[in-house]
């Protein structure tokens, strides 16, 4: 007798702070919705804890926390387990034994196509953004053998347990290899509703000086600078930059197939460097996993590939492309 | 006697179990399992005045003690006999016992949106927000007894159980995952709630003819794809079950039933539950919130670690004929 596992995803922060809103009719100790977006963004969209839980509980929770984060990120070997291991999450730290709820959270990829809508399938990701925020930190500061070694490893591997670790490590290496100068491929990812030519990978080089991690207005960037906002919010790329010719060209690292935005975001992205579509035409990359370009090797995609209610975006300046390092992740593909 | 004629009745009996010895397993995961029926017919069984009075006896001869239990006995029939009403956001909530209220919400309905944080699927944008008739008698402590919220991840997992013949639910401690059991039972009783605001096109209450939500009628629908239980047992760290009976009927809490060995495998429990069989039949779910005992468990049942806190196995038992 076998059971099917079904794993049940946590509830996003609009959901739970809907339910605070509620709660907060019938007592008084609820916290305000500030603070249960506090709460999440410390703690990750646990229920009890956003809506329920004591100061003295939040502190216990939030020292075990640092504990394990403190522990996980002190060698390579931990790391590396604790992001890469096929081990489940646990309720408690139990030192090489995966991570624990207070960094790790069950993520389901809902999917009408599979039998079971997806939620047979699971993966993990960081529990919070100040989880997440910490482990970015700790990639951050690895050398660049040491990222390129654990990239070549996880783009072997067919098991991928921590997801959400990978764009980091990918934006790591692109942000250690753009200030030395590197040369890759990309291809431009076309519209089936503009589809006109055939799929070529063309070679795609960037050396760049400095790196900045202000966000800075399209008028004020300066051509070999690499901006990489420190804030986690920045919409649409991780990073952006203008080429020789004056382009505006973000990067996204990322392992989704599909990566819709809603037109907001991309509004969202030209209000904070201060232009529009109409001034600034946009080169976005799409900076990917040599092991994930079978996706990207299509002649072309559907609008839904790139966002989710954008009618009338294909008219504006926006070109998009999928970037590949090689699979040894060098510098120079050979 | 008729065969509905006990179909607008309900009673809740509860009974105390045993004491049994719990092992110090400290709780990890969280689950729901619940194993599907064999067979394909359901529409055609339903339980009926012999079937629960052999239910009944059988379970009491089972238990240290069987009891109506009022409050949920006035909780069920309240959502049988409760009318659907959708509000919209301007509309007020009201103390009607006459009502299940149903209030979607949206970003838009949220007194502040600073720092909304952009969602990753369309199942992240709403909350169905339900206002029962009564309190749920056994979270008389939460802040909102009478509230359940439901996240359209949750009419998938429904639609996902009907699916499968034994299934476990895990996921993070602090996800709602006990409380599913409530909306689970919910669902089953009021299949029109779950079609009316479930994702899916799909509608489970196809064969429904009338306007009349009563369970009456409920019972005798087929389901379009998925199975619904007619008997649902929901049994709390092994120490007290609650019996509902879907179509209608009574339910009651039961005890003393597991055999204090029940912790050592779940061979066992089914050989402990297995004297249930007779009163436990093919069209019931068996909901299973074993707490400290999970990991024992899963070790026995699971094949794979989970994750949580807690555990509860749905499990329809062996089909009697008698009450085909």
């Amino acid at each position: 007798m076998r059971a099917r596992m079904f794993f049940m995803p946590c509830p996003s922060e609009l959901q739970i702070r809907l339910m605070g809103q509620i709660h907060r009719r019938f007592s008084k100790h609820c916290p305000t919705d500030a603070e249960i977006h506090e709460r999440v963004k410390k703690f990750g969209p646990f229920i009890p804890i956003a809506l329920y839980w004591l100061g003295c509980q939040l502190d216990a929770f939030e020292k075990s926390q640092k504990k394990e984060i403190a522990y996980t990120c002190s060698t390579k070997a931990t790391l590396y387990y604790a992001l890469q291991s096929a081990r489940p999450i646990t309720r408690h730290d139990r030192g090489l034994n995966g991570l624990s709820h207070h960094l790790a959270r069950c993520v389901v990829k809902r999917d009408r196509a599979d039998p079971f809508l997806g939620y047979a399938r699971i993966q993990e990701d960081f529990s919070c953004e100040a989880v997440q925020i910490a482990f970015s930190k700790t990639i951050g500061e690895m050398s660049m053998l040491a990222v390129r070694e654990e990239l070549i490893v996880i783009n072997q591997s067919s098991y991928r347990k921590m997801e959400a670790s990978i764009p980091i490590y990918l934006k790591r290496i692109f942000e250690l290899y753009a200030l030395t100068g590197l040369q890759w491929k990309c291809c431009q990812m076309q519209l089936q509703s503009e589809s006109t030519t055939n799929m070529k990978w063309v070679s795609f080089s960037v050396k760049l000086n400095q790196m900045e991690h202000n966000i800075t207005t399209f008028q004020n960037m300066n051509a070999g600078v690499l901006y990489y906002p420190s804030d986690r919010s920045f919409p649409l790329v991780d990073m952006y930059y203008k080429d020789e010719f004056g382009k505006l060209v973000g990067i996204q690292a990322t392992l989704a197939n599909e990566h819709a935005k809603p037109v907001l975001t991309y509004q969202r992205f030209y209000d904070m460097i201060g232009t529009s579509p109409e001034n600034a035409e946009l080169e976005l990359y799409y900076l990917i996993l040599p092991s994930e370009i079978e996706h990207f090797s299509q002649s072309s995609f559907p609008e839904s590939q790139f966002w989710c209610d954008g009618i009338g975006l294909q008219s504006k300046n926006i070109a998009f492309y999928c970037l590949v390092p090689p699979d040894d992740f060098e510098l120079i593909i050979p | 006697m008729s065969r509905y004629a006990l179909s607008s009745l309900s009673w809740v009996l509860i009974a105390r179990l045993r004491m049994t010895l719990v092992l110090g397993f400290e709780p990890v995961r969280t689950g729901i399992a619940w194993r599907k029926f064999k067979y394909r017919n359901l529409a055609k069984l339903s339980l009926n005045d012999e079937s629960y009075a052999q239910v009944c006896k059988q379970v009491r001869e089972k238990a240290d003690r069987v009891h109506t239990d009022d409050d949920f006995t006035a909780w069920i029939r309240a959502i049988q006999k409760a009318t659907l009403l959708e509000l919209r956001p301007e509309d007020p909530w009201t103390d009607n016992k006459d009502l299940i209220q149903v209030r979607r919400m949206r970003a838009e309905d949220l007194e502040s949106q600073v720092d909304l944080p952009e969602s990753e699927h369309e199942y992240e944008d709403t909350l169905d927000v339900i206002k029962l008739p009564l309190p749920i008698p056994e979270e008389e402590l939460s802040d909102a007894p009478q509230f359940l919220f439901i996240r359209p991840d949750e009419y998938a997992l429904f639609k996902c159980f009907g699916q499968s013949r034994w299934c476990i639910l895990a996921g993070n401690p602090g996800i709602s995952k006990s409380w599913f059991q409530w909306k689970f039972i919910l669902f089953c009783y009021r299949l029109d709630l779950f079609d009316k605001f479930s994702p899916f096109k799909e509608k489970l209450l196809d064969g429904l003819k009338t306007e009349d939500k009563s369970s009456t009628k409920q019972e005798q629908v087929i389901p379009a794809e998925s199975f619904i239980p007619k008997l649902i047992v929901r049994t709390v760290a092994g120490r007290r079950s609650l019996f509902f009976f879907v179509g209608g009927m009574k339910m009651f809490y039961l005890s003393g039933i597991v055999e204090r060995d029940w912790t050592a495998s779940l061979m066992k429990i089914q050989q402990s539950y297995g004297n249930l069989d007779q009163a436990i039949h093919q069209f019931t779910t068996q909901v299973l919130k074993p707490k400290s005992l999970l990991q024992c468990l899963l070790k026995k049942i699971c094949f794979m670690s989970l994750t949580c806190a807690l555990v509860c196995f749905l499990c329809p038992v062996q089909v009697n004929s008698k009450f085909d």
